[in-house]
């Protein structure tokens, strides 16, 4: 069983999503970045687009986010937008 | 008499039917103000979130510069002027005029004026202000728009320099349920830095493309949260406002329909009376 950690997508209109997960790919402003469970402490502005995040389930989810912050540290990471939908 | 006891009667049957009336509005101000707190109850991971990395970004030493944090002398000031856009809100209103009219005394400055609600705007209006953007009419689908439309504005204003302060006048929350008219400085804003989390980033972070890069996009965030805070705490205090007055209404009608429904009695009595009397006098004067 591969490492997950925790997940949440944060909108003014609440928490659009939150869950356990392994693998996500933050559409940052250079390009992708995949993120891991015990990455280092990091956090990136995103220029928004398509988010893809694989669930500790086995389950992929693709989210349609706004330009935002990603933020992860201590295997906790928060992804900070101002829009937020789900697309499957 | 009996003319006098069905005008009564009328009125008591008027008096009911607002009772009714600001009873329901009551109860649609509290449902309204109920979803407002919810909203407002949402988006404070969000503001909690995004004071967070604003924390870590400040966590060095180096300052930090964004046009929106740029204090310059204030020349050109706007105002924003948070009011309802119905009426019936008890002086809600009227206090948040009182506060705005403090700016717009002869010997200010006259500041930029942008209004939502119809009720200040009209208040103002008459007074001859006239305005640089007003939004009316809001329906509570649009609240959002509005919010971005109001932070794009203020933005944009301030960037350009045309205004070097922003001040907003709206309804804040001193206690629990207790609000007040307010003013606030809201451009150029200051950053609260809540003190420095030690020890817990050991790591420094990796930062992408910069410090200074994510700190600039961040600003305007921490701003649009900030308007949009503040146009949940008026909302909130207007529904509160509205559910009080609303409910103050509903008790004065109560006694004002007691009052009457003894005064209906009294007549009726009377009236008893005096045709008890007539027969009685009159069936004496039948006997002698």
């Amino acid at each position: 069983m591969a490492a997950t950690y925790s997940l949440k997508i944060i909108t003014p209109q609440g928490t659009a999503y939150e869950g356990t997960v392994l693998h996500t790919l933050v559409p940052t402003e250079s390009g992708f970045a995949g993120v891991l469970a015990h990455h280092a402490p990091y956090l990136v502005s995103s220029k928004g687009g398509k988010m893809v995040v694989k669930e500790s389930v086995g389950l992929e989810k693709d989210f349609q986010v706004g330009p935002g912050f990603f933020e992860v540290n201590h295997d906790e990471a928060v992804f900070l937008t101002q829009t937020c939908a789900i697309q499957n | 008499m009996s003319g006098q006891l069905r005008a009564l009667k009328n009125r008591i049957r008027g008096v009911e039917s607002t009772q009714k009336i600001t009873k329901a509005m009551e109860m649609v101000a509290a449902s309204k103000l109920k979803r407002f707190q919810k909203l407002r109850e949402q988006s404070t991971p969000y503001v909690r979130a995004i004071e967070g990395v604003l924390n870590r970004l400040l966590q060095t030493d180096i300052p930090l510069q964004h046009p929106l944090l740029e204090k310059r002398a204030e020349k050109e000031t706007a105002l924003l002027v948070f009011t309802s856009d119905t009426g019936l809100c008890g002086s809600y209103n009227q206090s948040l005029v009182e506060e705005a009219r403090k700016f717009l005394r002869p010997d200010y400055r006259t500041p930029l004026l942008i209004g939502i609600g119809k009720s200040g705007v009209n208040a103002l209006t008459r007074e001859g202000h006239t305005w640089h953007r007003r939004f009316t009419d809001t329906k509570t689908a649009e609240i959002e728009s509005v919010i971005t439309q109001v932070t794009a504005v203020l933005e944009y204003l301030f960037m350009e320099k045309r205004i070097d302060a922003v001040y907003a006048v709206y309804s804040h929350f001193t206690g629990k349920s207790v609000y007040g008219a307010a003013t606030e400085k809201i451009l150029p804003f200051q950053l609260e830095v809540t003190a420095a989390i030690t020890g817990e980033t050991a790591s420094p972070y990796i930062m992408e493309p910069s410090r200074e890069a994510l700190f600039s996009r961040l600003v305007p965030l921490v701003f649009a949260a900030k308007v949009r805070m503040i146009f949940m705490e008026s909302m909130i205090a207007e529904h509160m406002a509205r559910m009080t007055a609303m409910s103050q209404a509903t008790e004065n009608a109560k006694d004002l329909i007691a009052s009457m429904v003894l005064l209906r009695n009294k007549i009726r009595q009377a009236a008893i009376t005096k045709e008890l009397i007539e027969i009685v006098s009159g069936s004496k004067a039948l006997k002698n």
